[in-house]
């Protein structure tokens, strides 16, 4: 078992947290996942969707680089969390049950656990 | 012992991988072709592939600056301590973490995978004592995994800008912009244009950067897309990524200030240049002084 797989098993263990996926920010390269990710997309959509949305805050003249982007629907969050490293950045993508946690806490959890993903 | 007799009649590298990965093959594929390469094999998954076509884990980690030199040399030389294998003395001696190790390793092999299919290979040799690459993801790759993400990044590219081969061979030069607009554009935009001179294919770039070609060319097509780059004409006498070494740019004038230095024959010592003018200096040894300039 590679050690990504692994770090990906311990996401997933959060409370409330159905899939997981990682996926590369530019070339949507998946790397890992566990859990149902059915409902994330494919990496290739979901690093097309966070180079839109940074495009756009930086046409609008936002500062700093994207964080985070967030999706919601009546069952779930998708909160899909950029992790920056040292060249092209990874994009950590997990799906929350509503029913299970809340978003601040879950957005807090992700943060961490992305954090933690290449140390 | 490379006798294989179901591999030698596969129709093409894709079926040839398929039939290594029944029989559990351990070694490398050999393809010859422009720009070729190594796919190296452990019970018939893809360890790592080393083409010219894209940077290796290797190139990426050391071009790109994420681990010094010094750093490389060190892991190299404890590999004795860790059997031999540098991926495990990398993350001994902390130089990068297991996670991000195999991050770098998977990306490379898939770039090399997809820089090898933007040409058709001329051949290709099945060895089974191939000298192992230097970095390799362990366990490795399916091989379907590999054309599934290759066919996958062609259809990427062709819906974005069009034929991925043309592309690979296609040199940008970065559009002139205000002030203001070079602002709006991130960072790795902006490395990308800077590097993008108009001399160089997208596979120099990404050697360049340390970024692996699929990358490179998915953000030269955006930025093409957003009218921040020029393509040059490509060449059509290419067929694929020139590997070949660079050679200076045609049409463009060298600019000679002044004569051109002049060598003596037979004298090569640039001090006597500085000789002292006195051929009446007794101490003067005959050769420096018969190098000065005006002398018969």
């Amino acid at each position: 078992m590679r050690t990504l797989d692994a770090s990906l098993s311990d996401v997933l263990g959060c409370p409330g947290t159905v899939g997981v996926l990682l996926v590369d920010a530019v070339s949507g390269l998946g790397y890992a996942s566990a859990g149902d990710t059915g409902a994330i997309g494919t990496g290739g959509e979901l690093a097309e969707l966070a180079e839109l949305v940074a495009e756009q805050l930086h046409e609008a003249g936002a500062e700093g680089e994207l964080e985070n982007i967030v999706v919601s629907s009546r069952q779930r969050h998708h909160i899909v969390q950029v992790v920056p490293r040292h060249g092209d950045p990874l994009l950590l993508a997990v799906v929350i049950d509503r029913e299970q946690t809340n978003l601040a806490l879950a957005l807090r959890q992700t943060a961490t656990q992305a954090g933690k993903l290449l140390a | 012992m490379s006798d294989h007799p179901a591999p030698r009649t596969a129709r093409n590298i894709p079926a040839l991988l398929l039939a290594l990965r029944q029989e559990e093959f351990n070694g490398a594929v050999t393809v010859s072709g422009s720009p070729g390469g190594t796919i190296h094999l452990e019970r018939g998954l893809v360890l790592a592939i080393e083409t010219p076509g894209t940077p290796t884990a290797e190139t990426l980690l050391l071009r790109s600056g994420r681990i010094s030199e010094a750093a490389w040399n060190a892991a190299l030389a404890a590999t004795g301590s860790t059997d031999g294998r540098l991926e495990r003395a990398l993350i001994a001696e902390g130089a990068l973490s297991a996670a991000e190790l195999e991050i770098i390793c998977a990306a490379a092999a898939f770039d090399g995978a997809f820089a090898m299919a933007l040409s058709t290979p001329t051949g290709w040799q099945v060895t089974e004592s191939a000298t192992p690459p230097a970095l390799a993801l362990r366990p490795g790759l399916e091989p379907q995994q590999l054309f599934d993400e290759t066919t996958h990044r062609r259809t990427r590219l062709t819906a974005l800008w069009g034929p991925p081969a043309e592309l690979s061979r296609t040199r940008f030069r970065a559009a002139t912009r205000s002030g203001n607009e070079a602002a709006r554009i991130h960072h790795r935009h902006q490395d990308l244009l800077a590097a993008a001179t108009g001399r160089n294919t997208p596979r120099d770039i990404g050697f360049a950067l340390g970024r692996g070609l699929f990358a490179v060319m998915l953000d030269l097509a955006r930025l093409d897309a957003r009218r921040l780059l020029h393509a040059d004409q490509a060449r059509p006498a290419d067929t694929a990524p020139s590997v070949a070494p660079r050679t200076p740019p045609a049409g463009r004038p060298t600019a000679t200030v002044g004569p051109l230095p002049r060598r003596t024959p037979g004298h090569h010592a640039p001090a006597a240049q500085h000789a002292p003018h006195s051929p009446t200096t007794p101490a003067e040894p005959p050769i420096a002084s018969s190098t000065e300039k005006g002398q018969p």
